[in-house]
């Protein structure tokens, strides 16, 4: 009995469900609202185990409902729907049990599940669309699913950064749709289908074709962050860190990458654009936006907008992937869609991490954070040697079959592109691990843990001898000067340095003895919060797994049980 | 049987993985800097501490006893990896294992006797133990990405014991450290990709070597492979980062970083390159890179005024004969009739000798600086001086034995450049004499003030090595079966080599009879700061990347240590230094007129240039005033609604559509 | 966010809370400008392009109002053969309330209660209110066979709140919130269960069969009227109602006659 059809649409309805039940929960009820979250999560959990063992025996699973006659909403699991809808179900999970921590004491929680929940169903719907209408339907979906979460702390920030991302998606939206609906007037209704199905065209349309590819990667482009569309990205990351974590460093941006990877196999097939010729100027768009991402994430000081940098530029290796014709290069490409997320979002935790428990939200404030943290420090180090492309940590293995791949296509300037990405990722990735690791503390955490929700301002304990300095780094942020004048040459201690621009601050500071070095934060009393963990459970397991599941993907990488092995399995059914 | 091997090479990982769960649970109270107690720890010494020194023993035995040729094949592990222990495998294995054996041990009775916390104590054998863990486990590896792995670990570990001391010369040097492995390992990544393209994408070296030497991209490959591992080996002109990384790092760092990590880029290229296929352009970059860097270094070390940094110039001298063999090597055409095993072997030798003598120098220069009886001192110095004289090929020396043999290779060079070779090198034994003679000079008449009597750790480590490079010869003649006349050891071989360090020896008693002091202006106009090529980058930069000039013996001052004697001075708060100043950039987001002023949080700060570990080697990027334009530029067209400009793109299509 | 929950937001003195103050910079506002000419312009040369006469499509709607399962052929054209555009119709109602919503800032008095009206308009609309209510549900029912159906019924229940508002009946909360937003959302959520509901009989989305059509077209039209008539009243209040009332003082016994 053809019973397998339902498990896509049951992998939806596992957390839509929950997401409609939160969304009627009271504030209080975390009980509950953890019950759903988490049933949800460990439901789909087992769906996607059923899933992949029925995909790899070869069965084919695919749910059809007309909507309109000569619409089809399609939902299918193949191989490649699999990678992706797996990668967001593991890190769904992570992501939950991270938010369930971080805003334990946040308002509308119940409204933030709700929409979590959903958007994590959109994004298993892109995962399994079985066609370009039902991809857009979800596109857009989740556009709509995500702005709530990019808004959620309401103040102007957030809404002027939502306010930039729904400008940015709608209108990619807007141009995706066009881009299905003229090519559905070209060649009627079209499936995924493995190689594409256009290749038997004639030729004169093979121009049209062209500007539809162009219209389709440009829609999707926006949510993937290409240059030059990926404008909102920097600005969504004042989302909370599980929003900047497990969507617009997984779910968002890799769903803009999938759609381009399967607009490239699936509807065109890798041959037949080829022969269009349309691989070429996407190469060359994924590589600036490689180069222009990591370039810019040089110069930013503020951590989390140098990893949505960071973002911008690794998505790409996505786009490259696909866009070099090889089969080595599509692993690469398919593959480096689970290790990014992996490294990713184990960057992005540990960034809430930092914030959460010690206020730091700048690369300059990070000294001597590996001392106070080191669990999470040492978990962002993996994932960041993983960005850098250290080996044996899973990032290091899609370069390899990258750069291969580009070596076989012909293409041997993508090696010279990933080599310059490679040392402008350590570029910007080594200060930070150089100032968690070595760099010594001169002056107190901005905030310690139970800083309370952003947007309200941070009181130090009254007896804290921080609390005589200058004001606290939130309260600076409430009132910018206007513009600091270039420094002259100043003293190496950081706190003075902060205190001479505020206006009005005492200038001296109680710190205790001069570059005292292993004194970390233990100037405000309140500092030492739980002396056998350094953060709480729940926000210190998930960098640990994903930082470990990313040092797994590597090193056991050639195994049957990695995601090169699944990346091969995808590969052997597009060539 | 395989997995003996492996768990004898884990050995260093498993104990820095006990390391680490150890928490710190020595305290502080009771012991005094300087004081230097021997076991200070007493019945409470961890068991890490206690087992760390041994820690490479399993790895010498498993050289020294396991069956040649053992292999283990682990196609899960990586991309397929293969480790085999061949000959090439065995004589590394024995000389890493042996030079770490004695620097563990050295360190073991350094470490307190200079008085280090035990916190900084256990940071260093941390990194310590994951040097020695990746060092150990990339010389099995037969296959490129295993042997990237383990080499990367090894390099990256280096680092932190680098900057075991942080003071500002010595984060600067840490910084040209790691700007150049990150730049190898990179540049190695492309070669070695490259490499699996053309073998079909097998990864063992084995096939890869096969599939360069047919293959139409040869050269390519080569340049990229020479330089990534180049840098390590300490190749004019990548070698920048070896005298500003050995006086920084503590000296039994200094010792493996010489002895053994620099080879580890030759085993690469003894591994994947193609041997006799007439590669002429990178074989002979090779060549004259190795000449250069051969007196070169020796010219810029004589002018220094560091031990330490005189022996890494000695270091990348040294390491220059091993590009000049290697450079003959590819250069050869094993098809009309070149020999190149013999070159093979020499290089095997050489690496051998150099590592143990490397090795014991730089463990002698820590031991100088302890009290010693006047009897210990004298023996320590005439051991040295016997060391330099190896290095310089004396008679009856390893050096003599490796050096011999290189005379053996040098048909190879052909009709055209032997000659010339066969002046070169006997010169440059004269420079080395003469290098090795200025690096006795500079050592210290007395101990420092404070530090007690060396430790039996550390004298009898050097003494091992000292005689690990006497043994050699009797080992090579012995077990390795070579005859006495291919190691020079006929009398005319004897008196021939015995002439360029009598010769050195001369030049410098002249020099120091006769004119002293116009020795010492001439050195002093002349002196190369260490990192010498790094400095005429600095030029361009805005700030230099070291400071100019290492202050000399008569500008010391309590607040900058002695560049050598970084490791001995108690740590202080003045260890801080000074930050590498640079004025701030500009805010790079300016707010929109059509959004809401964007508080602080969101707008990048003005900075200092970017903390850390590459700033003063690449300008700080929001620093030029054209850089910053640009950057604003970009801002403003990232907050400009790019959404509008879809919505033309969308009339546009809608019109292209009708 | 939400503005009709919790205590109404404070707005600091001297702020814009409607956003409006700040003018979009020129570069906007030029390709602002562009680009809706362009649509424009387009929009108008599609229209210009069309046929000059065309048969319309009466004959076909003749011809399947059998199978429509209403006999008005108004009826059937809006919730069955164009049933979509009557669902966007209901959302753009419900968006244009909720416009009302975001725009009152959860402050919660929409607006003072207008002056309540002299005894005869009281008595007036106390007869006639009831009658309303008679008449939408006839307005509803009719709507299968005469002119009528969801709309026309939900203007008059409109009218009736608006007369009960003028008569000062109906308090500033006069319902829970649930309640109100249930009944706001009824329309759309009925009409789009019933299109999947199709799709569950093996149709396509919103084709109803023959079989059910008239069934179904009654609930939709009956979850309309009542949807649409409370939009209209908020639109006229100015805001929501919702809200549960202050608890007020027991009458003191003086104030009985």
């Amino acid at each position: 009995m053809n019973w397998y059809k339902w498990l896509p649409v049951l992998m939806i309805a596992s957390s839509a469900g929950p997401a409609i039940a939160i969304f009627f929960l009271a504030e209080e009820s975390h009980g509950w609202r953890t019950l759903w979250n988490m049933l949800g999560a460990v439901l789909k959990i087992v769906l996607m185990g059923v899933l992949f063992y029925e995909v790899h025996l070869g069965r084919e699973i695919a749910f059809h409902v007309p909507l309109m006659p000569g619409l089809t909403f399609k939902l299918h699991a193949d191989s490649l729907s699999l990678l992706f809808a797996g990668l967001s179900t593991v890190l769904w999970f992570l992501t939950t049990i991270y938010a369930i921590g971080y805003l334990e004491h946040s308002p509308h929680r119940s409204r933030f599940f709700g929409f979590f929940s959903l958007c994590v169903s959109t994004t298993i719907g892109i995962a399994m669309a079985g066609n370009l209408i039902t991809l857009l339907i979800f596109y857009e979906f989740l556009s709509l699913t995500t702005w709530p979460l990019v808004v959620h702390r309401g103040n102007p920030t957030s809404i002027a950064a939502g306010n930039r991302y729904l400008v940015y998606t709608l209108g990619g939206g807007a141009l995706l749709l066009l881009g299905v609906v003229w090519l559905q007037t070209l060649v009627g209704e079209i499936d995924f289908v493995a190689r594409g199905g256009l290749s038997a065209l004639e030729a004169g349309t093979h121009n049209d074709l062209r500007l539809i590819f162009t219209m389709l990667v440009l829609g999707f482009g926006v949510k993937a962050a290409l240059v030059p569309l990926h404008g909102w990205l920097p600005g969504a990351m004042v989302a909370p860190a599980p929003v900047s974590a497990l969507l617009h460093a997984v779910a968002v941006v890799k769903a803009g990458a999938f759609g381009i990877v399967r607009v490239v196999y699936d509807i065109f097939g890798i041959e037949f654009c080829e022969r269009l010729g349309v691989l070429e100027p996407l190469a060359g768009l994924a590589a600036l936006t490689i180069l222009f991402g990591s370039w810019r994430a040089l110069t930013q000081d503020d951590l989390k907008r140098r990893l949505a940098y960071s973002t911008v530029s690794q998505v790409s290796y996505i786009v490259l992937g696909a866009a070099v014709f090889g089969p080595k290069a599509t692993i690469g490409g398919i593959v480096h869609l689970v290790h990014q997320g992996l490294m990713k979002i184990t960057l992005f935790f540990c960034a809430g991490n930092f914030a959460e428990e010690l206020g730091l939200h700048r690369v300059s404030e990070l000294d001597g954070v590996g001392r106070r943290m080191p669990w999470t420090m040492a978990a962002f180090t993996v994932g960041a040697l993983g960005m850098i492309g250290v080996p044996p940590v899973a990032g290091f293995v899609s370069k390899w079959y990258l750069g291969w791949g580009a070596l076989e296509a012909g293409m041997p300037w993508v090696i010279a592109v990933l080599a310059l990405s490679s040392l402008l990722n350590a570029g910007y990735f080594l200060p930070i691990l150089y100032a968690g690791w070595f760099a010594e503390r001169t002056s107190p955490w901005p905030a310690t843990h139970g800083a309370p929700f952003p947007g309200t301002s941070i009181h130090f304990p009254p007896d804290s001898p921080a609390n005589m300095g200058g004001p606290s780094a939130t309260e600076t942020c409430a009132n910018p000067p206007a513009k600091l004048p270039r420094e002259p040459l100043m003293p190496p201690t950081r706190g003075k340095h902060r205190a001479s621009h505020e206006a009005g601050a005492p200038t001296a500071i109680v710190f205790g003895s001069e570059g005292s070095p292993s004194v970390p934060g233990g100037l405000s009393p309140a500092s030492t919060s739980t002396a056998a963990w350094e953060i709480s459970p729940l926000l210190l397991a998930p960098p640990l797994v994903t930082a470990g599941l990313s040092l797994l993907a590597g090193i056991f990488a050639g195994s049957s049980f990695s995601p090169l092995y699944w990346a091969r399995f995808i590969m052997m059914g597009e060539y | 049987m395989g997995m003996l091997l492996v768990l004898a090479l884990f050995s260093p990982l498993a104990i820095l993985i006990r390391l680490l769960t150890s928490g710190d649970s020595t305290t502080e109270e009771g012991l005094e800097y300087g004081q230097g107690n021997r076991d200070r720890h007493g019945p409470n010494t961890p068991t890490w501490l206690a087992a760390a020194p041994w820690a490479p023993l399993p790895a010498l035995l498993a050289a020294l006893f396991l069956p040649e040729d053992l292999t283990l094949d682990l196609p899960w592990l990586f991309l397929g990896t293969l480790l085999r222990l061949d000959r090439t495998a065995r004589i590394f294995l024995a000389l890493t294992a042996t030079v770490w054996l004695a620097a563990g041990w050295y360190a073991r009775g350094y470490l307190p006797a200079t008085g280090e916390r035990p916190s900084e104590e256990r940071r260093f054998w941390g990194w310590f133990l994951a040097t020695m863990g990746g060092n150990l486990l990339l010389i099995p590896c037969q296959d490129m990405v295993s042997f990237t792995v383990f080499f990367t670990v090894m390099s990256l570990s280096a680092y932190g014991l680098v900057i075991h001391h942080p003071s500002a010369p010595n984060r600067a040097a840490g910084r040209a450290y790691l700007a150049l492995a990150i730049l190898g390992e990179v540049v190695a990544f492309a070669g070695l990709v490259w490499a699996c393209r053309l073998a079909q994408g097998e990864v063992t070296f084995a096939a890869a070597a096969t599939a360069l030497a047919a293959g139409p991209s040869r050269d390519a490959v080569l340049w990229l492979l020479i330089a990534g591992f180049g840098i390590k080996l300490g190749l004019v002109p990548l070698h920048v980062w070896l005298p500003l990384a050995h006086p920084a790092a503590p000296t039994p760092a200094s010792a493996v970083l010489s002895g053994v990590i620099i080879k580890t880029g030759l085993l690469l290229w003894l591994r994947l390159f193609p041997w006799g296929t007439g590669a002429l352009l990178p074989g002979s970059f090779l060549v004259l890179a190795g000449l250069t860097g051969t007196f070169g270094a020796a010219l810029a070390g004589l002018t220094q005024t560091n031990p330490k940094a005189l022996l890494a110039y000695s270091s990348v001298s040294q390491m220059g004969f091993v590009a000049l063999a290697a450079g003959l090597g590819l250069r050869a055409d094993a098809g009309s009739g070149a020999e190149i095993e013999p070159l093979l072997i020499c290089l095997g030798v050489f690496t051998v000798h150099h590592g143990l003598t490397k090795g014991a120098l730089f463990l002698g220069v820590g031991l100088t600086q302890t009290s010693l009886s006047p009897a210990c001192r004298r023996i320590v110095m005439g051991g040295l001086g016997l060391l330099g004289a190896s290095l310089a090929g004396c008679s009856l020396t390893s050096g003599q034995a490796a050096k011999a043999l290189l005379k053996g290779s040098l048909p190879l060079a052909g009709a055209a450049w032997q000659p010339t070779l066969e002046v070169l090198v006997p010169l440059s034994g004269v420079t080395t004499m003469l290098l090795l003679l200025r690096f006795l000079a500079l050592l210290p008449r007395e101990g420092k003030p404070g530090l007690p009597a060396a430790p039996l750790t550390m004298l009898v480590p050097w003494a091992g090595l000292l005689l690990g490079m006497f043994l050699l010869p009797v080992a090579l003649l012995g077990p390795g079966g070579f005859s006495p006349a291919t190691l020079g050891l006929t009398v005319g071989g004897l008196g021939k080599a015995a002439l360029p360090p009598l010769a050195a020896l001369a030049m410098a008693a002249v020099a120091r009879r006769v004119a002293p002091s116009i020795a010492e202006r001439l050195r002093a106009c002349l002196e190369v700061p260490p990192g010498d090529l790094l400095h005429l980058v600095g030029l361009f930069v805005a700030s230099p990347p070291v400071p100019a000039r290492p202050p000399t013996l008569a500008a010391a001052s309590s607040d900058v240590a002695l560049p050598f004697l970084n490791d001995l001075s108690p740590p202080s708060p003045a260890h801080k230094g000074v930050e590498p100043i640079a004025s701030c950039p500009l805010p790079t987001e300016t707010p929109q007129g059509s959004q809401p002023t964007l508080p602080l949080s969101e707008v990048s700060p003005p900075r200092c240039s970017i903390p850390g570990t590459l700033d003063p080697l690449l300008p700080s990027w929001g620093e030029r005033p054209v850089v910053e334009w640009v950057l604003a530029g970009i801002s403003r067209f990232e907050g400009f609604s790019t959404g509008l400009l879809l919505m033309v793109l969308l009339a546009a299509g809608l019109a292209f559509l009708l | 966010m939400d503005p009709t929950r919790g205590a109404p937001r404070q707005i600091p003195p001297g702020a814009d809370p409607t956003g409006e103050g700040r003018a979009p910079s020129l570069l906007v506002r030029l390709l602002t400008g562009v680009g809706v000419t362009a649509f424009g312009v387009l929009l108008a040369w599609a229209i210009l392009s069309l046929p000059p006469t065309a048969p319309g499509l009466l004959h076909e709607v003749r011809e399947h109002l059998p199978r429509s399962g209403t006999k008005s052929m108004v009826t059937a054209v809006l919730i069955n053969f164009r049933g979509y555009d009557t669902l966007l119709e209901l959302t753009v109602l419900l968006i244009a309330v909720l416009g009302v919503f975001v725009i009152r800032q959860g402050s919660r008095v929409p607006e003072p209660p207008p002056m309540p009206l002299g005894p005869l308009a009281r008595e007036f609309i106390r007869v006639l209110a009831p009658f309303l209510v008679i008449f939408a549900g006839y307005l509803l029912w009719a709507g299968g066979e005469h002119p009528g159906g969801a709309f026309q019924a939900g203007a008059i229940l409109g009218a009736l709140g608006i007369l009960l508002r003028l008569g000062g009946a109906l308090p500033d909360r006069a319902w829970g919130v649930l309640t109100e937003r249930l009944v706001l959302t009824i329309g759309i959520f009925t009409f789009a269960a019933a299109g999947l509901a199709c799709l569950a009989w093996g149709e396509t989305f919103l084709t109803f069969p023959p079989a059910h059509a008239g069934a179904m077209i009654l609930l939709i039209e009956a979850t309309g009227t009542l949807a649409i008539g409370l939009i209209l009243v908020l639109l006229f209040v100015g805001g929501s109602l919702a809200g549960t009332p202050p608890a007020t003082p027991r009458p003191t016994p003086e104030a009985e006659p």
